[in-house]
């Protein structure tokens, strides 16, 4: 919403600047997004008369122009633009001044000499949507008559600076100037004038109106317009529109337009002879019914749609756009204004859906006081008398079904206070509600508040707290700490869990990263997934294809950052996201679990120490050391074949408790191909429901015995995993190996083919005495048998 | 000297070596000088041996002065024991201090060919970073969690029943246009904002008191730009009891604020609206860039909006079941993103999103 200083300061009586007036708004809660002086956009430009036009002999394209700008010798400025002719009133840059685009210097061209520029709308910053088309042909016309040599920021009345305003929606009322107006009242001891109005009878007939849709019109007020002059409004009036970015057309439409940014009342005028039936009749559209609006388009209509209708046809889309067949055009005699209390909801609906959307809707939309329908129905016809645009008649029409409620809320000052935390005085309250214009009403303790009636957002006391405090100060509010009870809500375990994984995979070197919780479907095909989507989960109104479906994995977007970092050159990818991923129901809402993902790449570099590199093992080790630092947890591999997205010999499920919670392994070469990612990378997914918070850790005693360690070399089969081999060893050793590792793994022709040598150190202890060398050797022999038994082990 | 002693014993008349006794001391000091002397002398460890044996060994000096011990009457033998002594003592000692210092300086030598290049760069270091996101979040948290506020979470996809209508923000309410909403049917959306766990904690707690709470999590709007972004992060916060007021609001604010930006930092509040606080406030953090003098960070106003807050509405608190007349409370919602640019400086919000490691690994 503009606002013109010039145009707010008619208003009230005192002074101000455009920052004194900034603060105010700010203060009292309009905030103001921007303030622009309209003088600084050019300088030194004057009206001047083109007295007469010569071809230029050396160039077929610029014409001499001779101009009056109100001296007593004529200026010769050389022109390039066509739409010049003698007679003509022009703005003319004078040598030294400035416009858009830079200064004006004394030039030659082609060998004669200029002294000025003659400029078009652009050069002098004027908005090209408050030019006209003609206005936008060239050089820009003048009105004729103008004082020769006068300054155009005068003629203009560009000595303005203009706020721009960011209106929250219970604040529509200042949609209208003149309410604007009314807050700075409440900062500063000035006195609001009343505007000058031209007040009517109400009419017993001529003119039925009549409303089918109470709901959505409150109220419709009409007066009628004899003998009406249509032409371009003063220039001082077209001016202020023009200000808050309105281009003037003529001095009826003019009117309506200024009305609405005085009091944010839309206003519509017909053309009254083209009204038939003597009704106005305000009724909803049928189904399908097409009607052409004033910008000459057919649009087709829904049942919802507020219209009036005159005693025979449909005259104007309500709130929303007149119509073609009532619009008021040069010939037009005699006016119908229309000032209408529309439901916001109904104009929100039809602007929308067919995408008319106006000055005027927005503020329908925004909800407007029945009581000021008349009001600026009384300020318009004024305005037509006060600019001569015709013969305003006595009386006026009007159907008023739906009176204006205006509460009166009850309220104490002990309350205001209890809830802003603060002492003001009872005087000082009933100040605010007076320059407030609100009516107080003393009763015992209570305060009795009537708002004004343009205040339809003041409904119950909580809005009078708001008020008070508004215009009190939100600088006064002290700062106080909160006394209060102990509060005993549980944090959930998840919330910790989420931390505690972060914090310790950035531990381990990994960095985190954030991406969109919606992807692109095409996405999963990409990642080898087989499903392509859940329409359940897809976004109605995405602001573009890949970003449509809620994601049901993680890996699309971390491997697309991987992928986004590998183009940039980068090498070292260890990266991270914990996140939620959708799961489509039948219930109202989707599930939402808790995920997490890594990718590392596989980065193999020398380094001074020796080469490095990751591989389905560094991300193993890391998934098994984040696993027991956040809980008890035993995991469990087992191999998959069936995937698309991970290598299909080298990717594990990941299961605790005999669930699958997750997966590991090498990424598939086609996924990584998709992404132009050109070496190895290895991804996890983990599933973190499952995740509950650990018991707490119990103590064993330590043991009291020494242990003694065994190395042990055995050629397997070589397709015999390391959980079978382990789970005999385990099986075989009457409990008595406490731990078991691996220091050799070998396949080589030395051995033979499809068996592999692996070597082990495991370590013998006996909880309850010292092991004798025999006692170990025992067991240590069964060992050996049972995997020779069972598994065809031979020794090496 | 041994032949000085010697004749010195010889003329020794029983239990007259305390009078006599500088004598034979004069005659050990220039022996323990000599000996000193030659200790101070011995450039080796071998050396040094060969002067030890000279002295101590079983024909050295010592054990032929001790030899007298036997000679000399009972009273003046302890005369002669500590003479002897001090003499053996300071030789000892020298000694000692010489192969010692010997000793160190072979295993100092040997120590300094181990000598490595201390300034190559560690093996295996790798070092993982938060996301900024992430470490800005854990902070408001830790904030808020040392004044007894407790950490929930809410839906990303979330009911428009709890998005709005539980925010006193009705079908066709204008507000809904203040945000721009992404739908997956026409009764679910994805949460335009963190409040919709106010209600839901809320309906969880009523009728106890107090709900102090704080939800973080990611929130979703229809805008893409350089300073709006389609997703993006929220911080809610929740405080309703007995008698919590505006100026109790204010006052944890500003907590906040100092918390995060620094003791010296100001806030202001601006009157604003949301329809689902009442009275509500915009707070303006105090640039730091400029000390308030106006700059481009602020857009020269000297205050950078932070975030939105307010009084419950007592609409809100009575659809959840609580009696507005009896409790009240405030609620305040901020934008990690926002905070995290104002803190780090950093000028485009798609930073943040673009997840490039170069800038993840400045955090
Ligand atoms: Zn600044």
């Amino acid at each position: 919403m503009k606002v013109s200083l010039n145009w707010l300061k008619q208003y009230f009586d005192g002074n101000l600047d455009g920052s004194e007036i900034e603060i105010i708004l700010t203060k009292l809660g309009l905030e103001v997004e921007n303030r622009e002086k309209l003088d600084e956009s050019f300088s030194n430009v004057v009206v001047g008369k083109i007295d007469s036009l010569e071809k230029h002999p050396d160039a077929d394209k610029l014409q001499i122009c001779m101009i009056n700008v109100g001296k007593s010798e004529n200026l010769q400025i050389i022109t390039g633009a066509q739409n010049v002719y003698v007679g003509m009133y022009v703005p003319v840059a004078l040598v030294g001044s400035k416009v858009v685009g830079g200064s004006i210097l004394e030039s030659k061209l082609r060998g004669l000499p200029s002294y000025g520029m003659l400029c078009s709308g652009t050069e002098l910053g004027i908005d090209a949507s408050l030019l006209s088309d003609k206005e936008k042909e060239g050089i820009l016309p003048l009105s004729e008559g103008l004082e020769l040599g006068k300054d155009l920021l005068d003629v203009f009345s560009l000595h303005d600076e203009v706020l721009d305003l960011g209106l929250t929606p219970n604040r529509a009322d200042c949609y209208g100037i003149y309410n604007v107006a009314k807050e700075i009242i409440l900062k500063k001891d000035f006195v609001l004038k009343e505007l000058e109005t031209l007040k009517g009878d109400l009419a017993e007939d001529g003119l039925e109106i009549i409303i089918n849709n109470e709901d959505l019109c409150h109220r419709y007020v009409a007066r009628k317009i004899k003998n009406v002059k249509i032409e371009p409004s003063p220039l001082w009036f077209a001016n202020l529109l023009r200000n808050v970015g309105v281009r003037p057309i003529n001095n009826i439409v003019d009117i309506t337009n200024y009305v609405m940014f005085e009091l944010g009342q839309p206003m519509h005028a017909f053309d009254y002879d083209k009204l038939e039936g003597g009704k106005i009749i305000v009724d909803i559209a049928n189904d399908g019914e097409l009607f052409t609006t004033l910008d000459g388009k057919e649009r087709k209509l829904e049942k919802d749609m507020l219209l009036i209708k005159d005693g025979v046809k449909s005259v104007a889309l309500a709130g929303v756009m007149g119509g073609f067949n009532s619009e008021v055009d040069e010939n037009t005699k005699n006016i119908l204004f229309e000032s209408a209390n529309f439901n916001s909801a109904s104009i929100r609906r039809t602007s929308r859906k067919l995408g008319l959307r106006s000055e005027a809707s927005g503020r329908f939309e925004r909800g407007l006081s029945e009581d000021i329908a008349l009001k600026a129905m009384n300020r318009a016809m004024f305005l037509v008398e006060l600019l001569g645009a015709g013969q305003v008649e006595k009386s006026y029409f009007e159907s008023y079904p739906v009176k204006q409620v205006i509460p009166t809320i009850t309220s104490t000052v002990k309350r205001v206070n209890a809830i802003l935390g603060m002492n003001i005085k009872s005087e000082e309250i009933i100040d605010i509600y007076n320059k407030l214009n609100f009516k107080v009403e003393v009763e015992d303790n209570n305060l009795l508040v009537t708002p004004s009636p343009h205040r339809i957002d003041v409904k119950t006391e909580i809005d009078l707290v708001e008020e008070v405090v508004r215009v009190y100060g939100y600088e006064n509010i002290p700062a106080t700490l909160p006394i209060g009870s102990t509060n005993t809500i549980k944090v959930e375990y998840k919330v910790k869990l989420i931390d505690q994984i972060k914090s310790y995979l950035a531990d381990y070197g990994l960095n985190e990263i954030v991406s969109y919780s919606f992807i692109d479907k095409l996405s999963y095909g990409k990642c080898g997934y087989s499903f392509a989507g859940d329409e359940r989960l897809k976004v109605m109104n995405p602001l573009s294809e890949n970003q449509s479906y809620m994601r049901e994995k993680l890996l699309p977007g971390i491997i697309e950052i991987a992928s986004r970092n590998y183009k940039r050159q980068r090498r070292n990818i260890g990266i991270f996201e914990v996140g939620r991923v959708f799961k489509g129901t039948d219930d109202k809402l989707p599930e939402e679990n808790l995920q997490l993902g890594i990718f590392l790449l596989e980065n193999e570099v020398k380094e001074w120490y020796g080469k490095t590199k990751n591989d389905f093992y560094t991300l193993k080790g890391l998934l098994e050391k984040l696993v027991s630092d956040i809980s008890n947890k035993k995991l469990v591999f087992e191999k998959l074949t069936d995937m698309k997205t991970l290598h299909p010999g080298r990717s594990a499920s990941i299961i605790s408790n005999k669930e699958i919670i997750g997966h590991i392994g090498e990424i598939h070469p086609n996924v990584l191909g998709e992404y132009d990612i050109k070496e190895k990378g290895f991804y996890l997914e983990l599933d973190l429901k499952s995740f509950v918070e650990p018991m707490t850790k119990q103590y064993s005693s330590l043991p009291k015995y020494p242990s003694i360690e065994r190395d042990l070399a055995v050629i397997l089969p070589k397709d015999l995993n390391y959980a079978k081999i382990y789970d005999v060893i385990s099986k075989s050793s009457n409990n008595m190996v406490v731990g078991c590792r691996i220091f050799d793994i070998f396949e080589g022709p030395q051995i033979g083919a499809d068996v592999k040598s692996v070597a082990f150190s495991l370590i013998y202890q006996n909880p309850e005495k010292t092991m004798t060398d025999d006692e170990v050797s025992e067991i240590h022999n069964n060992i050996v048998n049972e995997l020779v038994d069972n598994l065809g082990a031979r020794l090496r | 000297m041994l032949q000085k002693i010697k004749l010195f014993f010889e003329e020794l008349e029983v239990d007259s070596l305390e009078s006599k006794s500088d004598i034979l001391e004069n005659i050990l000091l220039v022996t323990k000088e000599e000996g000193l002397s030659e200790i101070n002398g011995g450039q080796t460890v071998d050396e040094l041996k060969i002067i030890q044996t000279k002295y101590f060994g079983k024909k050295g000096l010592l054990p032929d002065l001790m030899k007298y011990m036997g000679k000399v009457s009972n009273k003046d033998k302890p005369i002669l024991g500590k003479i002897i002594h001090d003499f053996k003592t300071t030789l000892e000692n020298k000694l000692n201090e010489r192969l010692i210092s010997f000793k160190n300086a072979e295993n100092q030598a040997k120590l300094e060919a181990e000598t490595i290049d201390v300034t190559l760069p560690g093996t295996n270091s790798s070092i993982g970073h938060k996301h900024p996101l992430t470490l800005i979040e854990e902070e408001i948290k830790n904030i808020f969690t040392n004044i007894g506020f407790t950490v929930v979470e809410g839906y990303e996809i979330e009911e428009d029943y709890y998005n709005f209508e539980r925010l006193n923000i009705p079908k066709d309410h204008p507000a809904r246009e203040m945000q721009d909403t992404f739908y997956l049917n026409e009764d679910v959306v994805l949460r335009t904002h963190t409040s919709p766990v106010q209600a839901r904690i809320m309906d969880k707690m009523c009728p106890q008191l107090p709900v102090k709470i704080i939800a973080p999590g990611k929130v979703f709007r229809r805008d893409d730009d350089s300073t709006h972004s389609p997703m993006f992060h929220q911080i809610e916060g929740l405080m309703v009891d007995k008698n919590i007021t505006f100026a109790d609001l204010k006052g944890i604010l500003l907590h906040l604020v100092k918390s995060i930006f620094g003791e010296e930092r100001k806030i202001r509040l601006r009157p604003s609206y949301f329809p689902f606080t009442e009275p509500s406030a915009e707070v303006d953090v105090s640039c730091g860039n400029c000390n308030q003098e106006g700059c481009r960070v602020c857009g020269y106003t000297g205050w950078l909006e932070i975030l939105g807050s307010g009084m419950v509405h007592p609409s809100v608190l009575e659809m959840a079941g609580y009696d507005p007349n009896e409790v009240s409370g405030f609620a305040f919602g901020l934008g990690i993103e926002r905070v995290a640019m104002l803190k780090y400086g950093i000028d485009d919000m798609r930073l943040l999103f673009d997840n490039d490691l170069r800038f993840l690994e400045q955090f």
